[in-house]
C-alpha cells in the first residue's frame, strides 16, 4: 500500500509543525505550502490525496481564493479538501463555492485535536 | 388676521420685510416643530388684540359720535319744548320764532351729520383722522348754535349759559388736553364777545321778559363779574376734566405697553421652547446644528443662520452648519481667529453685532459677504462647560437690522444651543468609545486565540505521543501545561463570544429555524464520556414532538451546552443530572436539574453578571470564567427565551429555560 500524502497549507510554522508530526506518525507523506499560491504550484507539481487548508492566510492568496482556484483548475479539484479555520463556526461555510467539482468535505475549527484531525482524514482517504 | 398681530411680532423681531410673511413663518415654524399640530396657540382673539393696538382716543371718539347725535336730538327738541312751554304756561315773553329756529337748526344739522357719520366706520385700524374732523364740526356747530341760543334767551343774563358746562365736558372727553383748552378759550370769547357787543350796543340785547326784575346786561359789575365767574368754571372745569381723562388714557397706555410686552415676552417664551423642543429631540450633533440653524433663522425671519465649531485647537472656526446660505459663499473657508478680531470678541463671551458690513473692519471676509446679499450680521458665543465650542451667527439682506431684543434672543438661543452641542458630542464620544472597547477587545482576543491555540496544538502533539514517547514526569508537567492552556483557550472564546455579542455582531446572522430536540441530544451525548467519568446518572428526556425555535444552531448549542456542562461540573460523584426537553404551552421548555451543590441564596441574583462565581463553586472547581451563563443568557434574550433558576445549597439547581417555538414559520 502506498502512502496517502496529504499538503497543509497553513502560513504558520508551528501549525505545520505540529500537524506535520501528527501526521507522519499516522504513517503519511506530508508535503506542506506556507501560501496560497505555493500550494497551487505543489498541486500541479504532485497532486496530493488530500488537502488540509487553513481560511485565514495573509495575502495574497487567502484559502478562501485558493480554494476558488482549484475549483476552477480540472485537474485539481478531484482532491478532497479539509478547511481549518479559526472561527469557531461554519459560518464561512456558504461563502465557499461546495459544487460538484470542489470537494471541501469538511470545516474544522481551531484548535485542532489530533485524535478528531486524524479521525477525519481517515473518512476521506 | 388683524394687523396688530404682525405689529407684535414686528416690533419683536425688529425685522424688515412684511408683516404678514414674518407672522406665517412664524406659525408654520410652530406648527413644524410640535409635530402633531399641538404647537400652542400664540394667536390673541380679535378683542383683545384691538384693545392692545388700537390707538384708543380716536377709536372712542369715533364711537362717541354716534352717541352724540342721539343726544342732540334730545337737545334740539328740549330748545323747541322749553320756548313754548316758557312761553305757554310761564307767560315769558321770548324769542319763539328765533329760539324755535335754533332747535330746528340743531335738529337739521344733526340730520346731516349723521349722514356724515354714516360714511365714517369706526374700524380698529389705528389713527381714524375723519371722526377727528368731524368731532370739531359737531363741536363748532352746536357753540354756534348754543351761543345763539344764549343770545335769543337774554345774552349773559340767560339761564343757558349753563348749558356750556355740558359742552365743555364733552370736548375734553373727545379731544385732547390742548383742543380742550382752545375750545374752552373760544366759548369764554364767544359769550364774552356776545356780551361785550350787546353791552356797548352793537348787537341788539334780546331779553327774557318777566324773567328778571331787572336789566343786568348792561351793569358794567355784572357783566364783568358773570364773565370773570364763566372763564373761571370754565377753565376750571377743564382742568379738572383734561387731568382726570389724561391721567385715564396715560393708564390705557401702559396698559397697552404692558400688553405688547406681555405677547412678545410670551412669543419669545414660545418661540424658544420650540426651538429648544426641536434641539433636544436629537443626539446625533449634525442634527442638533441643523435644527438649531434652521429654526434660529426661522424664528428670528432672518436671512440665514450658520454655526461654526472651534477646530484645530481652536485656533479655526469651521462651518458645522448652515441655513439660507448659497454653497459658494461657505467654501470661503474657516474662520481663523488669530486673523479675527470680531471672532475673538465673540469667543470671549460677547454678542457682537455688525450693522453694517461695509463700514466694519473686523470681518475677514466682507467682499464674500456682500456677494451673498449680507449687510448685517449678529453673532453669538456658543460656550460648553469647558470653554468655548463655537459661535452661532445670523445673516440679514438690509443693515442696522437687529435690536436688542434680537441680541437677547441669540444669546438665550445660544446658550441652550451649547447645552444640545455638548449633549450631542458627548453622546458622539460615549459611542465611539463603546465602539473602540468593542473593537479593542475583538483585537486582543483574536491576537490572544490564535497564539493560544498553536500552544496547545503543540502541547496536544506532544502530549498524544507524536513526537515520541515522554517519560512520565514530562508527561505530566505537560499534561498541567496542557490544562492551563485549556483555561485560557476557554476564557478568550467566551470573552470573544461576549464582545461579539455585545456588540450585536450576531444580529447580522440568518437565523433559521432549529430543530432544539437535535441539539439536545447532541449535547447529552457530548457530556455523556464525562458524566460516566463521573459515575453521574445523566438522564435525557426529550419529546418526539419536534420543536422548532428561530435561532443560530451553534449558539443555542453554546446556550444550552453551558447549562448541561454546568450540571456536570458542579455533581459530586455519584448524583444525577435530568435533562428535559417538552412543549409547553406554545414554548420549548428545557429543564436541566442536577443533584449538585446548588447555588446560595445570595449568589442567584449574581449568577448571570460578568465574571461572577458563585463562592461555593469556586471552592469546589478552582478554574472558571464566570461568563458561562453571561452568554448564555446573552444568547437567550437574542432569541426571545427566558431563564430561570430554582436551587437550595446544596440540594441541587434547577435551571429552565422557555423560547418561543417557531411553528409557525415552519409551516410555510
Amino acid at each position: 500500500m502506498t502512502t496517502k500524502t496529504i499538503l497543509i497549507v497553513d502560513d504558520d510554522p508551528d501549525i505545520v509543525l505540529a500537524n506535520r508530526l501528527v501526521l507522519e506518525s499516522a504513517g503519511y507523506t506530508v508535503e506542506e505550502a506556507t501560501s496560497g499560491s505555493a500550494c497551487l504550484a505543489k498541486m500541479r507539481a504532485n497532486l496530493p490525496d488530500l488537502v488540509l487548508m487553513d481560511v485565514m492566510m495573509a495575502n495574497p492568496l487567502d484559502g478562501y481564493h485558493t480554494t476558488q482556484q482549484i475549483s476552477d483548475d480540472p485537474q485539481l479539484r478531484q482532491v478532497p479538501i479539509i478547511m481549518i479555520s479559526s472561527i469557531t463556526t461554519s459560518q464561512y461555510a456558504a461563502a465557499f463555492p461546495t459544487d460538484q467539482y470542489l470537494d471541501i468535505r469538511e470545516f474544522i475549527s481551531k484548535p485542532v485535536e489530533p485524535e478528531v484531525l486524524l479521525a477525519k482524514i481517515k473518512q476521506y482517504l | 388676521m388683524s394687523l396688530s398681530e404682525n405689529y407684535a411680532f414686528e416690533r419683536f423681531w425688529c425685522i424688515n420685510g412684511e408683516f404678514s410673511d414674518r407672522f406665517y413663518t412664524k406659525t408654520s415654524l410652530s406648527s413644524q416643530l410640535s409635530g402633531s399640530g399641538r404647537a400652542m396657540d400664540i394667536r390673541f382673539s380679535p378683542a383683545h388684540t384691538a384693545r392692545l393696538n388700537q390707538a384708543p382716543v380716536d377709536y372712542e371718539l369715533c364711537l362717541s359720535l354716534e352717541w352724540l347725535c342721539k343726544l342732540r336730538w334730545i337737545a334740539g327738541a328740549g330748545v323747541i319744548l322749553v320756548t313754548w312751554l316758557a312761553r305757554g304756561v310761564l307767560r315769558l315773553d321770548l324769542a319763539v320764532w328765533s329760539l324755535t329756529l335754533i332747535g330746528l337748526g340743531i335738529l337739521g344739522y344733526n340730520v346731516l351729520f349723521l349722514r356724515w357719520l354714516n360714511r365714517l366706520t369706526c374700524d380698529l385700524s389705528g389713527a381714524n383722522v375723519p371722526a377727528r374732523a368731524q368731532a370739531r364740526a359737531h363741536i363748532a356747530a352746536d357753540w354756534l348754535a348754543i351761543t345763539l341760543l344764549i343770545h335769543f334767551s337774554g345774552g349773559i343774563e340767560s339761564p343757558a349759559i349753563l348749558y356750556f358746562f355740558f359742552h365743555i365736558i364733552l370736548a375734553t372727553i373727545l379731544l385732547s388736553g390742548r383742543e380742550a383748552y382752545l375750545f374752552a378759550g373760544l366759548a369764554i370769547v364767544l359769550i364774552g364777545g356776545l356780551a361785550g357787543l350787546e353791552y356797548v350796543g352793537w348787537i341788539s340785547h334780546i331779553p327774557v321778559a318777566g324773567l328778571l326784575p331787572t336789566r343786568l346786561y348792561d351793569q358794567a359789575i355784572y357783566v364783568g363779574g358773570a364773565l370773570f365767574f364763566f372763564a373761571s368754571a370754565v377753565m376750571g372745569s377743564v382742568y379738572l376734566a383734561t387731568r382726570t381723562t389724561s391721567r385715564l388714557r396715560k393708564r390705557e397706555a401702559e396698559m397697552l405697553t404692558l400688553g405688547q410686552d406681555l405677547q412678545r415676552a410670551y412669543t419669545r417664551l414660545h418661540t424658544l421652547y420650540a426651538s429648544a423642543q426641536a434641539v433636544n429631540s436629537t443626539l446625533e450633533l449634525q442634527e442638533v446644528l441643523d435644527r438649531l440653524t434652521r429654526s434660529t433663522a426661522e424664528v428670528m425671519g432672518v436671512k440665514a443662520c450658520t454655526i461654526r465649531l472651534l477646530e484645530a485647537g481652536g485656533q479655526s472656526l469651521c462651518l458645522a452648519s448652515t441655513y439660507g446660505l448659497r454653497d459658494a459663499y461657505f467654501q470661503k473657508g474657516c474662520l481663523l481667529v488669530d486673523q479675527n478680531p470680531l471672532v475673538r470678541e465673540v469667543l470671549a463671551g460677547k454678542v457682537v453685532a455688525v450693522d453694517n458690513i461695509t463700514a466694519d473692519t473686523r470681518l475677514q471676509y466682507p467682499a464674500a459677504a456682500l456677494a451673498e446679499g449680507i449687510h448685517a450680521m449678529l453673532t453669538a458665543p456658543l460656550i460648553g462647560h469647558d470653554g468655548p465650542l463655537g459661535i452661532i451667527r445670523v445673516y440679514c439682506g438690509e443693515t442696522r437690522c437687529f435690536s436688542d431684543d434680537d441680541k437677547q434672543y441669540l444669546a438665550t438661543v445660544a446658550n441652550h444651543g451649547s447645552i444640545a452641542i455638548e449633549n450631542a458630542l458627548a453622546y458622539a464620544a460615549l459611542r465611539n468609545l463603546d465602539e473602540a472597547k468593542r473593537k479593542f477587545i475583538l483585537t486582543v482576543t483574536h491576537e490572544l486565540r490564535s497564539p493560544v491555540g498553536v500552544v496547545r496544538s503543540l502541547l496536544r502533539t506532544l502530549t498524544g505521543g507524536y513526537a515520541g514517547a515522554l517519560t512520565d514526569v514530562q508527561a505530566d508537567m505537560l499534561a498541567r501545561a496542557l490544562r492551563r492552556t485549556d483555561f485560557l483557550q476557554t476564557l478568550i472564546d467566551d470573552l470573544l463570544d461576549l464582545a461579539a455579542g455585545k456588540a450585536g455582531l450576531r444580529m447580522e446572522e440568518n437565523t433559521q429555524p432549529v430543530k432544539v430536540n437535535q441539539v439536545v441530544a447532541q449535547i447529552v451525548e457530548r457530556h455523556t464520556i464525562p458524566a460516566a467519568e463521573k459515575r453521574i446518572a445523566l438522564t435525557a428526556e426529550i419529546t418526539d414532538t419536534p420543536l422548532t425555535v428561530t435561532g443560530v444552531a451553534e449558539q443555542l448549542d453554546r446556550a444550552f451546552n453551558n447549562l448541561v456542562s454546568n450540571a456536570v461540573k458542579y455533581t459530586p460523584e455519584g448524583g444525577q443530572v435530568a435533562v428535559r426537553l417538552e412543549a409547553v404551552e406554545g414554548h420549548a421548555q428545557l429543564t436541566v436539574s442536577d443533584t449538585g451543590i446548588g447555588v446560595p441564596d445570595e449568589a442567584q441574583a449574581h449568577l448571570f453578571e460578568e465574571f461572577y462565581r458563585a463562592p461555593n463553586a469556586k471552592a469546589q472547581i478552582k478554574e472558571g470564567t464566570g461568563l458561562g451563563l453571561v452568554i448564555t443568557k446573552d444568547i437567550l434574550t437574542r432569541y426571545g427565551c427566558m431563564i430561570r433558576v430554582k436551587s437550595k445549597l446544596g440540594q441541587g439547581a434547577t435551571f429552565t429555560v422557555t423560547c418561543p417555538l417557531a411553528s409557525e414559520r415552519l409551516s410555510d
